[in-house]
């Protein structure tokens, strides 16, 4: 996976980095954006091969700048793994995952965030 | 201008009120007492750092200013005649650090040369979060401009222009998490480390950025950091976890740049960070942690809780018995070693 680009779009810098050490220790590249806003800007400025994307996030939630980026035919074809928090719910949209929640993103991942699983879920969207 | 050092973004939590308890006899469950306190209330404390020297406690805190006039009268009524320092404050946090010390070293030097001073300090495991009176809070953001760049932002404005609706929403999304039995996302722990005890004159605490760039120039990492006001007038207190060697004298070389009179303690500690949901100023979070610990008879030797995570250090032989402790009282899907 050398060579591939990620960003991280989180508000707690804390996670932020948590998922960034264990993307860069398989070789991936780490872009990091601390909200919605920040990480638009953020893929104007380089093009990322898969966004990770919290949903509560202060000024832009993850939700809205998903649907952005799959609206806008530059950015649709991102994959973009969705993290969700304790109780949150994904709402329906596009994507159905194999529990019946919903979302127009490629994936989710509830958090706490297990490693290999993590893994999975972006290798196998790279 | 010298090359700056590239971070992430910084944000800025206003509208808080700065505590600084100090104890004046013994008592070991003295911060337990004050999260209890904090948590029976529903009290989040955005910022705390603990410190112990030999079960006499010395407590830095943050709350919501709105809950300011609460937590006096609590502190009144539970701990009788105690000191206590407060002033209407902003919690400023620098990130990421990456444990680099070169970024707490240039933060102490531009604030020492701007003439603004942190009543207290903490890491977390990728923050840098300073508490400074409110008054100085414009400075110190515009002050970050010259030893930093940050990709969110390139000047004061872009930032400013950035900051729209943030806080409120981060008071909210404090307020909607409360599960039975929280959950840690990354609970991580190191042992190896000594943690440097300094006591100095609070003017100097600047001078220390330069030992810190020292450290970052030998390639070691800074895995925890607080500092507050000393039981000591006019002194304060700044601790510091780095890798224990035995090639480097640490406390030679602080002492090789700081004036005569400072003090260096250095002891042998393994440190613990746990990150959850707003983990770091969540109330009844630091509280179960720290009855946890006091059940199991740990000896805490100092904590912070920031951003959205609980460091601490402890005698490295009892790292087993806190991960054990913290196991018991919170969901951890998994521990990691670090080395």
């Amino acid at each position: 996976m050398a060579n591939k680009y990620i960003l991280v779009v989180d508000d707690d810098p804390d996670l932020v980095e948590t998922v960034a050490m264990m993307l860069e220790s398989k070789g991936c590249e780490v872009g990091r954006a601390y909200d919605g806003i920040e990480g638009e800007e953020s893929i104007k400025e380089r093009r990322p091969d898969l966004i990770i994307l919290d949903i509560m996030m202060p000024r832009k939630d993850g939700y809205v700048l998903c649907s952005e980026l799959k609206a806008d035919e530059k950015t649709s074809d991102i994959p973009i793994v969705l993290l969700t928090a304790v109780g949150e719910a994904v709402p329906t949209t596009r994507y159905t995952h194999a529990d019946g929640m919903s979302t127009e993103a490629d994936d989710y991942i509830p958090k706490p965030i297990d490693t290999e699983g993590l893994w999975e879920v972006v290798s196998g969207l790279l | 201008m010298a090359s700056q050092t590239r971070l992430g973004a910084f944000k800025i939590l206003k509208e808080v009120v700065w505590i600084s308890l100090n104890q004046s006899k013994r008592d070991h469950v003295f911060s337990t007492e004050f999260c209890h306190l904090m948590a029976r209330e529903k009290i989040n404390l955005p910022f705390l750092t603990c410190m112990n020297e030999d079960s006499v406690w010395g407590l830095n805190a943050a709350v919501d200013s709105h809950n300011a006039q609460t937590v006096f009268n609590l502190i009144d009524n539970s701990f009788g005649k105690i000191n206590y320092s407060t002033a209407k404050s902003a919690i400023l946090s620098v990130f990421p650090h990456k444990s680099n010390p070169e970024v707490i070293g240039d933060l102490l030097e531009v604030f020492g040369k701007e003439g603004i001073k942190p009543m207290t300090l903490a890491n977390s495991p990728s923050a840098i979060s300073v508490v400074l009176r409110e008054d100085l809070i414009n400075k110190a953001s515009a002050a970050l401009f010259d030893p930093f760049a940050f990709s969110a932002y390139r000047t004061p404005s872009d930032w400013k222009a950035a900051q729209k609706g943030k806080e409120k929403l981060y008071k909210e999304v404090v307020a909607s998490y409360q599960e039975k039995r929280p959950k840690v996302y990354a609970l991580e722990w190191q042992d190896q480390q000594d943690l440097l005890h300094i006591k100095l004159n609070s003017p100097d605490l600047g001078k220390m950025g330069a030992a810190f760039k020292d450290f970052a120039k030998m390639g070691l990492l800074l895995t925890f950091l607080i500092s507050g006001l000393s039981q000591e007038m006019r002194k304060t207190d700044l601790l510091f976890c780095l890798p224990q060697s035995k090639k480097l004298n640490y406390a030679d070389m602080i002492r090789g740049l700081l004036p005569e009179d400072i003090t260096v303690d250095v002891s042998n500690v393994a440190y613990f960070s746990m990150n959850g949901p707003h983990f770091g100023d969540r109330y009844g979070i630091v509280r179960d942690l720290l009855n946890a610990f006091v059940s199991a008879n740990i000896e805490l030797s100092a904590l912070s809780c920031s951003i959205a995570s609980i460091t601490g250090t402890l005698p490295a032989e009892q790292i087993h018995s806190a991960i054990q402790a913290i196991q018991g009282c919170f969901e951890v899907p998994s521990v990691i070693k670090k080395t």
